[in-house]
């Protein structure tokens, strides 16, 4: 393993039904700053793996590591976790009562734990900067709002 | 002198013990909404419990209170009490009970259904974002389930008002109770005061119930238009 690796897994295996893997013995890592593009057919196993390493799935066996921490251990604290492993999932997913800036405060808020006056002005200064950044993400304006007004965002599930 | 018969209604203090007898139904209405909404949490989220055993009890419970009829409920627990376990509770108690009992199962139900109508994605957003199982159900689930269930836990507040009204026949003085005092006493004097008693007193259940149904209309096509 080099040194910058953030993310691996080793044996990973999953099955919704016994017998049956979706991921068979599935090893892999990520350097830091690399991006990823996994591929494939629908039903492949694309989001279960995503879902896998953000804990969201338990897996069969094998293990992943978070900075060369085991994390898929039982006794993890799955929320402190998922703390440092972003997700965007398909249907974008905003919390349909909250407003779009309360989506976007509820994590900083109350997982980091930050000030909300502070988080609100970050918020407010990437809303200026949004407007150059969208034209890549023009299609899907609400996704790219998230992705940029989250900086802990990494997963992004398409 | 032929007496108009609505005069009943005016004579000595007989509409202020009207209200005073809604009161009491209301009280009783109340008390038992406040309880039910309490336990009806509890049950509705035992409803969803992992354990199959968990959701058989509830299921049961929910059918036992459907089918009974709540007067039926009110007897066994007010006559029941008194005679197998030698407790002298107040009918007023006794309703308070059933009608618990009742309210409980039923938003119990409401929860459930509610809760399943939050769609799993909203908490595995939450989860992904660092936070915790309480957090999801505080910040996330337990708003967007209580927008889906005020409707309907309020209908069941007026059906709860409405169902009050057996409660006489456990020896509850609340408002068909005092209205049956006011017709016996004036059955000489005026023969068709029962027609005008029972009429105030359905004007008085409309007045109390309607808005809540009005109320429960809007909230319904609120939470619609929301959700377009």
């Amino acid at each position: 393993m080099s040194e910058t690796t953030i993310l691996r897994t080793e044996q990973l295996k999953k099955s919704y039904e016994k017998g049956k893997y979706i991921l068979n013995n599935f090893t892999f890592s990520i350097q830091k700053g690399e991006v990823v593009v996994i591929v494939g057919p629908s039903g492949c196993g694309k989001s279960t793996f995503l879902r896998c390493l953000n804990l969201l799935e338990p897996i069969d066996s094998g293990s992943i590591y978070l900075e060369e921490q085991l994390i898929s251990a039982k006794d993890k604290n799955a929320s402190k976790i998922r703390e440092k492993i972003g997700m965007v999932f398909q249907s974008y997913d905003l919390f349909p009562h909250k407003t779009i800036l309360d989506n976007l405060l509820l994590a900083p808020v109350k997982v980091q734990k930050r000030n909300k006056k502070e988080v609100e002005q970050e918020a407010e200064e990437l809303n200026k900067k949004k407007i150059e950044l969208d034209l890549e993400f023009r299609k899907e304006e609400f996704l790219s709002k998230t992705t940029i007004w989250w900086p802990e965002t990494k997963g992004c599930n398409r | 002198m032929r007496d108009m018969g609505i005069s009943v209604l005016f004579q000595g203090n007989n509409f202020v013990r009207l209200l005073i007898g809604l009161l009491a139904s209301l009280r009783i209405a109340a008390i038992a909404m406040a309880l039910s909404v309490v336990f009806g949490v509890l049950v509705g989220m035992m409803m969803r419990s992992k354990h199959g055993w968990i959701r058989f009890l509830c299921r049961c419970y929910l059918e036992v209170v459907r089918i009974m009829p709540q007067l039926v409920l009110l007897f066994l627990v007010y006559f029941g009490a008194a005679k197998h376990l030698g407790i002298d509770m107040s009918g007023e108690v006794a309703a308070i009970l059933v009608f618990t009992f009742w309210g409980a199962a039923e938003m119990g139900d409401l929860v459930r259904s509610s809760l399943i109508s939050i769609p799993k994605h909203q908490y595995d957003s939450g989860y992904a974002l660092g936070l915790t199982k309480w957090q999801v159900t505080v910040h996330i689930i337990i708003p967007q389930t209580v927008k889906r269930l005020l409707p309907s836990g309020v209908n069941l507040l007026t059906r709860m008002i409405k169902t009050t009204s057996l409660v006489v026949l456990i020896g509850v003085v609340e408002v068909v109770k005092v209205g049956k005092q006011i017709i016996d006493a004036s059955r000489y004097t005026v023969p068709t005061s029962a027609l005008w008693v029972y009429g105030a007193i359905f004007l008085l259940y409309f007045i109390i119930c309607y808005p809540f149904s009005k109320l429960a209309t809007s909230l319904e096509r609120h939470r619609k238009e929301e959700s377009v």
